[in-house]
């Protein structure tokens, strides 16, 4: 049987593309993702203790997860920069990335921009002072210096952080009522989600890559990654439903953490996308002249960064819907095609890469075959009548305490019964070590009838051996 | 891991004390961690088979085996990582894995290493070969199966002791004489006599009338049907013996543990190629060497024998021998004279200058033994040396080589 692995003399000849073990390495989508999990996880831990120390002081909290998750990622790219190393600039350029973190977290709370502008500085500094947290969150990237520490930062902090967070927690019900309670909890909650999530996921990944830097071949390393993910997805929406539920978190909360981003992301699609709409907004006047009468033309305006919603035409036309369901549907099927290419490309390397060499295959075992045998041999309680060996045993047993009926070591049941037996004046031993031996050599079973005997035997012999006492 | 779960019941306590039901939530991550991680490291290795499978248990040199690597999770449980060990003896080529890491704890051994990730009920077969095989015995196995939890933690370990042997032998020639040496090596095996050896024992034939009814074989009579007889093996003159001197350099010690690689491998291909050219001959072969073979004697001895099964017996033989000495030559071939029957052929097959080993060969010489002499890739004068002299030469090298020349 021939085999697909590359052969050396063609790989040699150039027939055959040489493609080592499956790689994935800084470049790959895994790898990128691991620092932003870590600064997720990181940034949930904080949010949590962030929270409980602004329920403890009766605030509601004003800074979520996410926000401090980017500190964190700005603090583990400044760790990680590959310009600026030296050591008269660290030191200040991490002091000083430190204070301003911590100062845009500040002034996150309105009441400090107010005071700050009524010039009121000292009140303004002990209004919101869990908002320095950002400076805490920005130091903690920076500890994220050495990408081979990954793992073993990762286990650090769920192995104890895990556990940890029921201080903050115990601290936030304990010191907080009624909406500031009910706010912490939602905030908590939603924190205590991300770390645990993001926190799995990163220490599967981070130990997922070190051991794949160990190994010959990467392949099982894809096949981990997606069970992780939705081992992980799983469990945690296993956990989270009946737990929001426990806890009455509103559905707001949970979707806030979703949809926050999600905003950000909409608002910069609509930035991207104003050209689009203002060639849009041109082709329909090009054209509404050469329209039927009757049909309105719209004025568009171009959307503004004004805080207020942007006005439309009131009315808007079939053509402009139609033009930009059309440009949508185009960009929707090109990405679409996009990614099918991508995705066929990627499973025909893989299988250029496992033809011949590997095959896998789902089976699933034969069920046992009836175990007689091992029933028929099993080895019975001591002393027990209702088998053949129990009762041999038994007989043993009462022969030992009579001198010169025991069973000597290098006898065999027959012998020692031939011995015995004239002594005795009773064939019962002879059966029972019959019946002993049929089932223990020869692993077969005895009739029920004979079972039945077993009992009467053993009681004849001990009757026997009373009477020669 | 029971910690985990004791810490978990604790946070539940604690929460219901003090009304705190967020802990509950925290006990129910901490108790998932600790149960997900024990699922793993409790059932992961249950109902896993590993299984070797070599393509032949005996290979000639140069050829390729094909190696079956099988792994099946015989449970509902997935496996996110399971990595197996397996050692190999040094020496060994596999053409899917050209880089092998040495084991830390077994000297002289690889490792070969393949991870997996498998679902439910999943068997995967990988099939790697066995390249340009050298001559020698290897070992695979035994193997390590280590087991990762979902997170990527160390979650079990199973040794498992199966081993497989892998014997290559070495290649053998087709051996030329020159035109004008037509002596033969050692002596011939008589196609026919009248006297049979009875303890020579080489199966039935029917029985012909005449035979001696003590002739017939009355338990095959009796298996099938028809009146057959013992037929033996026509009685011999002298067998031939290969002493072969695995020293391979000149004025070094035998209990120095250098040698000539290639000098060495060239002799058990000559070896290998006498003993087939002498059985085909019909002479009855035997091979000792003072080596090692995998077993605490130092001579390694192979009973002279008659057939074509002593070929493969020879080669397998030839594939444990190593090329350190275990012994002088000399005195190898000295525990030969008290081991064979006087009048045996013994064939000294030797790589190193020949003069030193003279007075033994002439005693055995003297002792009635048929004692010829073959040096392998040099010349070498038998003047006055009292037995027959041959160089033996595999051109261009032992590797490639389309024939053992005797001259």
């Amino acid at each position: 049987m021939v085999f697909g692995f590359p052969d050396p003399r063609q790989l040699a000849r150039g027939l055959v593309r040489d493609r080592p073990a499956i790689r994935f390495g800084r470049g790959d989508g895994r790898s990128r993702l691991l620092p932003v999990l870590q600064a997720v996880a990181d940034g949930a831990l904080l949010a949590i203790l962030y929270a409980a120390v602004q329920a403890l002081v009766g605030q509601r909290p004003l800074i979520g997860p996410l926000e401090l998750a980017l500190l964190v990622g700005v603090g583990m790219g400044w760790a990680r920069r590959r310009r600026w190393n030296g050591a008269g600039v660290d030191m200040p350029g991490t002091i000083l990335l430190a204070i301003l973190a911590g100062a845009l977290t500040w002034f996150l709370d309105p009441d400090v921009r107010a005071a700050l502008v009524a010039g009121n500085t000292d009140a303004a500094f002990i209004l919101h002072l869990p908002g320095w947290v950002g400076a805490i969150a920005f130091l903690r990237g920076r500890s994220h210096a050495s990408r081979d520490d990954d793992e073993d930062q990762q286990d650090r902090l769920l192995r104890f952080g895990i556990p940890a967070l029921a201080l903050p927690w115990l601290a936030g019900h304990l010191g907080a009522s009624g909406t500031v309670e009910r706010a912490f909890v939602s905030a908590a909650f939603v924190s205590t989600l991300l770390f645990a999530a993001s926190g799995f996921t990163a220490l599967g990944l981070a130990r997922l890559e070190l051991v794949r830097r160990g190994s010959a071949d990467g392949s099982p390393a894809r096949r981990s990654w997606l069970l992780l993910v939705g081992g992980i997805a799983l469990a945690v929406t296993l956990v989270g439903i009946p737990a929001a539920a426990l806890l009455g978190v509103p559905v707001a909360a949970l979707t806030a953490t979703v949809f926050g981003p999600l905003r950000v992301i909409l608002l910069s699609l609509l930035l991207l996308t104003t050209p689009l709409i203002v060639a849009i907004a041109a082709l329909t006047d090009l054209i509404g002249p050469l329209l039927p009468r009757g049909i309105q033309l719209p004025r568009i305006t171009i959307p503004s960064l004004r805080a207020d919603p942007v006005e439309v035409s009131s009315t808007p036309t079939i053509v402009f819907f139609t033009v930009l369901g059309i440009l949508l549907v185009l960009e929707l099927a090109a990405v679409g095609l996009y990614l099918w290419y991508r995705m066929r490309e990627r499973r025909r390397e893989q299988a250029a890469e496992l033809i011949g060499f590997e095959e896998r295959s789902i089976v699933r075992p034969a069920a046992e075959p009836p175990v007689a045998a091992v029933v028929a041999t099993r080895r019975p309680a001591r002393g027990d009548p209702s088998t053949a060996v129990g009762a041999y045993l038994a007989a043993l047993e009462l022969l030992s305490s009579h001198a010169g009926f025991a069973r000597r070591p290098s006898e065999s049941p027959a012998a020692h019964a031939r011995r015995i037996t004239p002594g005795l004046a009773t064939g019962a031993l002879v059966r029972l070590s019959a019946d002993y031996q049929l089932e223990r050599y020869a692993a077969a079973r005895i009739t029920s009838a004979e079972r039945r005997r077993l009992a009467p035997r053993l009681a004849a012999l001990r009757h026997r051996l009373r009477s020669i006492r | 891991m029971s910690g985990w779960l004791a810490l978990a019941v604790t946070l539940v306590v604690i929460g219901g004390v003090a009304d705190a039901p967020g802990l509950i939530v925290v006990a129910a991550i901490t108790a998932g961690y600790g149960t997900l991680t024990r699922l793993w490291t409790r059932y992961g290795v249950r109902s896993v088979t590993y299984e070797r499978r070599l393509g032949a248990s005996r290979a000639v040199a140069g050829d390729s085996v094909a190696l079956d690597i099988t792994i099946w999770n015989r449970k509902p449980l997935p496996l996110p990582w399971i990595a197996a060990d397996d050692m190999l003896t040094e020496g060994l080529v596999v053409r899917e894995r050209p880089d092998l890491d040495h084991a830390d704890d077994r000297q002289q051994r690889r490792l070969l290493r393949n991870t997996w990730a498998l679902t439910w009920y999943e068997r995967v077969v990988r099939h790697f070969h066995l390249d340009d095989l050298r001559r020698g015995a290897y070992e695979l196995g035994p193997a390590r199966l280590r087991l990762r939890d979902v997170f990527g933690r160390d979650a079990a370990e199973e040794q498992l002791t199966e081993r497989e042997t892998l014997t290559v032998v070495p290649r053998s020639r087709p051996v030329t004489h020159l035109p004008e040496d037509r002596s033969p090596l050692g002596e011939r095996r008589a196609p026919r006599s009248l006297i049979a050896d009875p303890a020579l024992f080489s199966g039935v034939r029917p029985f012909q009338p005449g035979d001696s009814l003590r002739r017939v074989h009355w338990r095959a009579t009796a298996r099938l049907g028809i009146p057959v007889s013992r037929r033996f093996e026509p009685a011999r003159g002298r067998t031939v013996v290969i002493a072969m001197d695995v020293q391979t350099l000149d004025d070094v010690p035998h209990w120095e543990m250098s040698y000539d690689d290639d000098a060495f491998e060239g002799l058990c291909v000559i070896a290998a190629s006498l003993a087939r050219h002498l059985l085909d001959d019909g002479a009855v072969v035997g091979v000792a060497a003072a080596s090692f073979t995998g077993t605490p004697q130092r001579i390694a001895w192979l009973a002279p024998r008659a057939g074509r099964g002593q070929v493969a017996r020879v080669g397998e033989m030839l594939a444990r021998i190593g090329p350190v000495s275990s012994m002088p030559y000399e005195a190898l071939l000295s525990w030969l004279a008290r081991r064979l029957p006087a009048g045996s052929s013994v064939v000294a097959l030797t790589s190193r200058d020949p003069r030193p080993l003279r007075p033994v060969l002439q005693r055995l010489a003297r002792s009635g033994f048929a004692v010829e002499a073959i040096r392998a890739g040099g010349a070498w004068s038998g003047d006055g040396a009292g037995f027959p002299v041959h160089a033996a030469h595999l051109l261009p090298d032992w590797r490639t080589a389309d024939g053992l020349r005797i001259s």
